[in-house]
Order: structure tokens, then C-alpha cells, then sequence
């Protein structure tokens, strides 16, 4: 009777707190805010891991009919977690992901927009604030949690017991320690940003128009430099080893090269964001439109500067040259999409989605090098055409 | 000076401003007008941030659209409540703003000096307040050889002292090189001023 009692007042808590005030402020602010930034990458990651299961060719494997291959690949995918390495692995990628979400909700919590926060939300007890920042957290933790109730209903078929249990475990200790790490920044006094410490360490040094968004990956999208990296190795690696019958030809060279690209949508978005935001005053600047696309090409090479190294060690020089160029017109492409699509996420990402599969396309069909001229000739004309005609 | 033909700026199917005909002579111009009659998208469309339909013309030749160098080059503008990226100093902005604008150097210093940047104009953005962040991007619309001046709301978060120092500079500005000034605000300039531009009803009139 008193369970029964203590569980109906859990629930009705639970309840209350899903439809509170603060938690659904916060939720549209942090939760639709992280989505509709992220919603690239968890795109890029879901498709990665359907083509993984769908598209892996086990070695020798001939007695499977097709239907059969790709449940077993499935499975295969979700029950990696029946080895202890990968569950460690996926626990590692997935702390990588909370970390992910820390850097976007503290950034947001310090905008002027949403400042009120501060001197609104800690007006309530400590608890209800932690139960909201709870429920956000878990809300942006659904990728997560959608994966864990895969293992799940897999480790209860296949009769694996502990690791389900670990993930939610591990899940809820996550969402638990972010609530916290929120609660406390918030009901802290606001200290002013006096930069990063890479900030000040760059702080007397010549900062032209083209090395600005540099400085800002340095002040605050360390995180987002960090994950785009990874990717860009994972596009790398993992494309020339899905590609090893024609790992020499240039079509897989060129994929990978796409996939760089890929890896970088979301730094190239960021700096759309930023230019956007922070350097809406350079509209007025008497700058010919051509040094501002230079600027920005500039800027991508920088960023990049490891990923073209490699070019050049890994391919001869006139091959690497050639996809040096690809790999540049590409990104400004990718970069002069946003001056039409702005910052509607959705567009964006069916505009790099549609250009992705013609540049897949060609490439298969060996038509690198007249893509590169397309891209290089598209994202000159996207740019100079909606350059002054950017969505305020 | 500065004539504006066949303007019309709208946000999706609402026009916000939309001007046939209007030409401007050199002076010092008030804009006034309610909240969102339309103040700083005139002022925005003016400065080249904004897009629009129609034309804007600098002396009669330099188009906004077909000439964006040389307009730009002549044409200065501070934001109502401006943006920067908080890594900045105030010192580097002003670099930045003075090699985009081939502005002397000896000028970031008198602005620095006579609006009293100095104590914080090294230090990151970021620790600004609204009315140190205003100040300076007061300054950087004073920089370097510009022919017309456009400041939104350039009275907000001002002190009194920082008040007479901008009066100044546009009264110097205008008097020793003949640069016009758009200014938009709800208080009354407590400088001569040449006419009004009255923003309501989706257009602009003149009274000058």
C-alpha cells in the first residue's frame, strides 16, 4: 500500500515536472536550439551507421540471402555492445556527445537573449531547477536513449542482461551530472567572458578579416573543431577501408575527399553563424566580393591544413593538387549554400544532402575533375549572387 | 546627395518601407518616427547591410547595387545595439575597421582620446558594457574619409559626457568636411540639425 502510495507520488512528480513551466522554457530554448544545430551531424552519424549495417560485406560470407544479410548485419551492429571493448567505446563516443551538448547549452545559457534565466529560474528550489535541466538533458540525450531501448529489446532477445542495464545506467548519470554542472553555473553569479586561455594567448597579434573565424574556433568552438576532426579522420579511415578494391583509383580518393567535406558541414555552419552574427557589420565594408570569398577559401584551407597534409603525403603531387582543389571548391560551396539557405537547418541540409549524391554520383562515374570546375564554378555564382542579399 | 528611387523593403508579404522618389541634400538629418515604422531598415538598406528592391545613389552616380566599393567606401554606419565578435579588443576593432576604411592612423587615436576609450580599449569586448561597446562603435563610424554618416539610435546607452563628445565630432565632421549625418532617435538631437526625415505609414517624407 505505501509502495503503491510513494510510487503515485513519484509519478505524479514526474509528471509535474514534464509540463512545468521551466522545464518547457528550457526545452525550446536548449533542446530544439541543440537539434536544430546538430541535426547535420546526428544525420551524418545515422546514415554512416545504416550504411554500415545495411552495406558490410562480411568476408566469404555467401549462405546469407540478402534480406537475411542485413538483419544479421543489424544485429550485428546493435549487439556490439556485447563485447566489452566497444561498450567502452560507445560510452566514450557517447560522453563525447554530453560534452558536446555542455558546450552548446552553457554558450546559449550566456546569451543576452536568454540571460533572464538567470534571475528568473533560480527564484525556484533547487530541486525543481534540477529536475527541469534533468528532463532537457535527457530530451537532448534521445539519440541515446533511442539506441538503449535498441540494445534492450536486442540484449533481451539474445539474453544479454548487464549491458542494458549499464546504458541506463550510465544514461542517467550523464543527464544527471549535466543537471547538476547547469543548476550551478546558473545560480552563480555571471562572470564576464574574459576569453580562453588559446584567446589570450593569441591576444597581440594581427588579426586580419580572413583569420577571424579562426580566433573564434579558438575563443569558443573548440569542442565543435575537436568532434569535426575526429570525423574527418573517421571519413578518412573509415572510406579507404570500405574502399579497398579501388583504394588507388581516384574515385576513392575522391569519396574521401567528399567525406572531409561531410565532416566539416558543421564548422562550415558555424562560420555562416558567426559571420551572420558577429560580423554583420563587414556588409559595410568597401571589400570587392571576390576578396570575400577569397577570405573565407583562406580560412577553410586553415582550417583544414592537417587534412591537406596528408593529401600530399598520402598522393603524388599533381593528384593531390587536383583534389586539394576539389576539397576547397567543395567547402565554398558548402559555405556559398548559406548565403541562400541562411540559417534554416532543414534547407541547408537538403541542400548538402542533394549535393552530396550528384558529387557521389560523379565521382563513381569518374568524373572528378569536371565536378571540380563545377563546384568551383557553382560556389562562385551562389555566392556572388546572394552575398548582399543575405536574410537578416 | 543621397537619392533613393522605387524603394520597397518587405518581410515576407508585409512592406515595411516603400519610397517612389526622394532625394536628400547634404545636412545633418533627425529621423524620427514610432517603434518599427521602419527607422533602421531605412538606415540598414542604406549602409548596404540590408537588401531591398530599388535604388540608392551617393551624388547621383554611385549606386549602392552596381557601384558596392566605392558607396561602401563612402558610406559609414553604427548599429543601434552592436554585434562584435567578444574575442576583439576595442583596439583591434578599430584596426580592422580603419584598414577596411583607409582611414589615417593618427585618427583612431584622437577617437580614443577624446571619447576616453583609453583605460579599456586593449581589453576583450566581452568584459564591455552596452555603453563602452556603443562608444565604440561610434568611433568606428567615424573612421576613415566617409561622406555620409548613418547612426541608429546613437543616443542610447550613452552618459552625458560621451553625449557632448558625439555632438562634437559631428558638428567638426560636418562643418570641416562637409559628411552628412542620418541619425535616428525618440529624444531630440542637441545638435543643429538641417531637417527631418518622418518615417511612418511605410515611407519616408522629408521636411527639410
Amino acid at each position: 500500500m505505501d509502495r503503491r502510495i510513494d510510487r503515485g507520488k513519484s509519478n505524479r512528480y514526474i509528471k509535474r515536472l514534464m509540463v512545468s513551466p521551466l522545464t518547457r522554457v528550457l526545452t525550446k530554448i536548449f533542446v530544439k536550439g541543440f537539434y536544430r544545430v546538430h541535426a547535420g551531424l546526428l544525420l551524418f552519424f545515422f546514415v554512416t551507421l545504416l550504411t554500415y549495417g545495411f552495406f558490410i560485406n562480411v568476408l566469404n560470407e555467401t549462405h546469407l540471402s540478402p534480406p537475411d544479410r542485413i538483419l544479421n548485419n543489424l544485429i550485428l551492429v546493435l549487439t556490439l555492445l556485447s563485447s566489452p571493448l566497444m561498450v567502452i567505446v560507445v560510452f566514450v563516443a557517447w560522453f563525447f556527445y554530453t560534452v558536446k551538448s555542455w558546450d552548446y547549452v552553457l554558450g546559449q545559457m550566456t546569451t543576452p537573449a536568454n540571460a533572464f534565466l538567470y534571475y528568473s529560474s533560480t527564484a525556484m528550489p533547487l530541486r525543481r531547477q534540477t529536475g527541469s535541466w534533468f528532463v532537457v538533458q535527457m530530451l537532448i540525450s534521445m539519440p541515446m536513449i533511442v539506441y538503449a531501448l535498441f540494445s534492450i529489446v536486442v540484449g533481451a532477445v539474445y539474453h544479454y542482461y548487464l549491458v542494458p542495464v549499464m546504458i541506463v545506467l550510465y544514461i542517467a548519470l550523464l543527464s544527471g551530472i549535466s543537471a547538476v554542472l547547469y543548476v550551478r553555473l546558473i545560480n552563480r553569479r555571471i562572470r564576464s567572458h574574459k576569453g580562453s586561455w588559446l584567446g589570450r594567448l593569441v591576444r597581440g597579434w594581427d588579426k586580419p578579416f580572413f583569420s577571424l573565424f579562426l580566433f573564434a574556433v579558438m575563443d569558443k568552438l573548440k569542442v565543435a573543431f575537436v568532434v569535426t576532426k575526429l570525423l574527418s579522420a573517421l571519413a578518412i579511415i573509415g572510406g579507404f577501408h570500405i574502399l579497398t578494391d579501388v583504394r588507388e583509383d581516384t574515385r576513392a580518393a575522391g569519396m574521401v575527399i567528399l567525406g572531409m567535406v561531410v565532416a566539416h558541414t558543421l564548422l562550415l555552419y558555424q562560420s555562416y553563424r558567426f559571420e551572420h552574427a558577429a560580423l554583420r557589420f563587414s556588409l559595410n565594408f568597401p571589400y570587392r566580393k571576390v576578396r570575400v570569398y577569397a577570405s573565407w577559401g583562406l580560412a577553410y584551407v586553415l582550417l583544414t591544413l592537417p587534412e591537406i597534409l596528408w593529401l600530399f603525403t598520402r598522393f603524388e603531387a599533381a593528384l593531390a593538387s587536383g583534389l586539394l582543389l576539389f576539397h576547397v571548391g567543395a567547402g565554398l560551396l558548402v559555405r556559398s549554400m548559406l548565403y541562400r539557405t541562411a540559417l534554416d537547418i532543414k534547407k541547408f541540409i537538403y541542400a548538402v544532402f542533394y549535393c552530396f549524391m550528384l558529387s557521389f554520383v560523379a565521382i563513381v562515374l569518374k568524373l572528378l575533375w569536371p565536378l571540380v570546375v563545377i563546384t568551383w564554378a557553382s560556389s562562385w555564382i551562389i555566392f556572388q549572387k546572394y552575398y548582399y542579399k543575405q536574410v537578416p | 546627395m543621397l537619392q533613393i528611387r522605387n524603394f520597397r523593403k518587405a518581410y515576407g508579404t508585409f512592406t515595411v518601407l516603400s519610397i517612389d522618389e526622394l532625394a536628400i541634400k547634404p545636412g545633418i538629418f533627425w529621423i524620427r518616427g514610432a517603434n518599427g515604422s521602419g527607422k533602421s531598415t531605412l538606415l540598414k538598406a542604406a549602409a548596404g547591410i540590408l537588401d531591398f528592391d530599388g535604388e540608392i545613389l551617393l551624388g547621383g552616380k554611385i549606386s549602392l547595387k552596381r557601384n558596392p566599393v566605392e558607396y561602401r567606401r563612402r558610406v559609414n554606419f553604427a548599429e543601434a545595439e552592436p554585434v562584435f565578435p567578444e574575442f576583439l579588443t576595442g583596439k583591434e576593432m578599430m584596426h580592422l575597421f580603419a584598414s577596411a576604411k583607409h582611414a589615417p592612423p593618427q585618427q583612431q587615436e584622437y577617437l580614443i582620446d577624446s571619447m576616453r576609450m583609453h583605460a579599456y580599449v586593449n581589453e576583450p569586448l566581452s568584459t564591455y558594457s552596452s555603453g563602452m561597446l556603443k562608444k565604440l562603435s561610434l568611433a568606428l563610424a567615424f573612421l576613415g574619409s566617409p561622406e555620409v554618416i548613418l547612426l541608429d539610435e546613437p543616443l542610447i546607452t550613452m552618459d552625458t559626457a560621451s553625449l557632448q563628445v558625439l555632438y562634437r565630432w559631428i558638428e567638426e565632421k560636418h562643418r570641416d568636411e562637409n559628411v552628412s549625418f542620418f541619425l535616428s532617435s525618440h529624444q531630440p538631437l542637441e545638435t543643429v540639425w538641417t531637417g527631418a526625415l518622418i518615417v511612418e505609414n511605410q515611407t519616408v517624407t522629408s521636411n527639410a
